[in-house]
């Protein structure tokens, strides 16, 4: 890697406390070059190399997205998902299947259950990590590829107010995003959530000071909002299924809502989407999940490419 | 102990000639140390002097350690406990240095991430936390970067 990509952001991509401003804007400026060049032209970024692709556990989204990204650079990939076939089964330790692979690659991806798996696979590899997911912790990618999102359709990460939706307790994507917003200036977070699920008091202290942010109703948030983040409220984190199945319908987003929210107002999510955003949503302009998911792999061949140094 | 001269209201515990004396504990924290430092196993004299008047601290403890100094690590934990506490080294019967304990910035390898989904502790790994606040006491693991506060502290303390 050239010294001037190592000094502006690091070796590695693990997680977004890592990052600031600085780092976000260049990769989201590296992903739009990307994303203009002509496919023929984007073969040739990293011919030649090889990303190692080690998920052990299964995430059949985000793999395909990697997979995607590395192979429209032109890099080979080789890998496994699920650990039922690799010597992790066996029970070699992380540390050892890491130093393996970066002796076969110029690049890992990885994704873990257990947190800081990535990190520590950062301390023996001798080749760049991206972490894909370890455990609750981080996903970066999905970070970058969230703000990407907004980037492209509002043309600024400032002077935003963004709505974050349901699971506001458990889930790791709005954690990270509204970390990363907290980078960007005049930013305003409204959270919409039920009272068991509220966002975590101590990422609510993180935050002091560094972006407003405000409780607020699903209605309230659509009057004011230019983004709402929908996440998935998950029925295995209530005690009390009755709770679950009162609080399902007060998070489900239909047609008519959208007909009070504010102009331009966009509407996204991480997928997999169960029942929270009804599907006649999909057709409206307000609707960017799709687009949103599909902008994880210009973002994904940024970073592969700035990691391998083949892109300042 | 020669106790003679000593006003029979008062506690008389004698110098030490070598060794380290921790003040400025506080209350009743010296046990949970003792403990940290397995002085229970300990061959030199200890004392432990708890709930003493202070004028700064109302009441605080003291810690009497004969025959041995502290190293880095058991200053670490100290510190992360009580900071504030003053570490003095005796030797010869004198103090020949007196230390400040402040909630060290980071720490390696003296605690167990409290995260059972840490990586750390499903593989062996030198566990990293870094203080992310002093008051109240805040730790965040350098690998599952999860928070901790001042009450699971001693619980994390290997």
């Amino acid at each position: 890697m050239n010294a001037e990509t190592a000094m502006n952001f690091g070796k590695n991509i693990i997680s977004v406390r890592d990052m600031d401003r600085k780092t976000i804007e260049h990769i989201l400026l590296t992903a739009k070059k990307i994303e203009e060049m002509p496919q023929n032209k984007r073969m040739e970024i990293a011919r030649g190399y090889t990303v190692a692709s080690l998920f052990f556990e299964p995430s059949t989204r985000t793999m395909l997205s990697f997979d995607t990204a590395a192979k429209n650079l032109g890099c080979s990939v080789i890998g496994f998902s699920g650990t039922e076939s690799t010597s992790v089964k066996k029970g070699e330790t992380l540390a050892d299947t890491i130093r393996m692979a970066s002796a076969y690659s110029d690049l890992i991806v990885m994704r873990h259950p257990l947190e800081g798996a990535s990190r520590r696979a950062a301390d023996v590899s001798a080749v760049p990590i991206i972490n894909a997911g370890d455990g609750a912790n981080q996903h970066p990618t999905q970070t970058l590829l969230d703000l990407y999102t907004i980037l492209k359709s509002k043309g600024t990460l400032d002077n935003l107010t963004i709505a974050l939706a349901g699971d506001l307790k458990y889930g790791r994507t709005v954690h990270s995003l509204a970390y990363a917003l907290s980078f960007f200036n005049n930013n305003k977070l409204l959270f919409v959530a039920p009272k068991a699920l509220e966002m975590p008091n101590d990422l609510i202290a993180e935050l002091d000071g560094k972006i407003e942010t405000e409780e607020a109703t699903i209605t309230e948030a659509l009057k004011s909002a230019d983004i709402l983040y929908m996440t998935r409220i998950q029925k295995e984190r209530f005690l009390d299924p009755q709770e679950y199945e009162q609080l399902r319908g007060t998070y489900v987003l239909t047609k008519d809502m959208l007909e009070n929210a504010k102009k331009g107002l966009k509407v996204m999510h991480p997928l997999p989407r169960v029942d929270e955003i009804s599907t006649e949503v999909d057709s409206t302009e307000n609707a960017i999940y799709f687009t949103q998911a599909k902008n994880g792999v210009p973002t994904r061949m940024a970073l592969i490419a700035m990691l391998l140094g083949v892109l300042k | 102990m020669n106790t003679d001269n000593a006003p029979k209201d008062k506690l008389a515990i004698t110098k030490i000639m070598f060794g380290t004396v921790i003040d400025h504990i506080p209350n009743k924290m010296s046990f949970k140390i003792s403990s940290i430092l397995n002085l229970q196993n300990s061959n030199g004299a200890i004392a432990v002097i708890s709930s003493a008047k202070s004028k700064n601290m109302g009441k605080k403890d003291i810690l009497k350690i004969e025959g041995r100094h502290l190293n880095s690590s058991e200053l670490d934990k100290i510190a992360l406990l009580a900071p504030g506490a003053t570490i003095n080294i005796i030797d010869d019967s004198k103090v020949i240095s007196k230390t400040l304990l402040s909630t060290p910035a980071q720490v390696s390898g003296i605690l167990k991430c409290f995260n059972p989904n840490c990586i750390t502790n499903h593989e062996k790994t030198t566990t990293k936390f870094k203080t992310v606040s002093r008051a109240p006491l805040k730790i965040r693991c350098f690998y599952c970067e999860r928070t901790f506060d001042e009450d699971i502290l001693e619980r994390m303390i290997k």
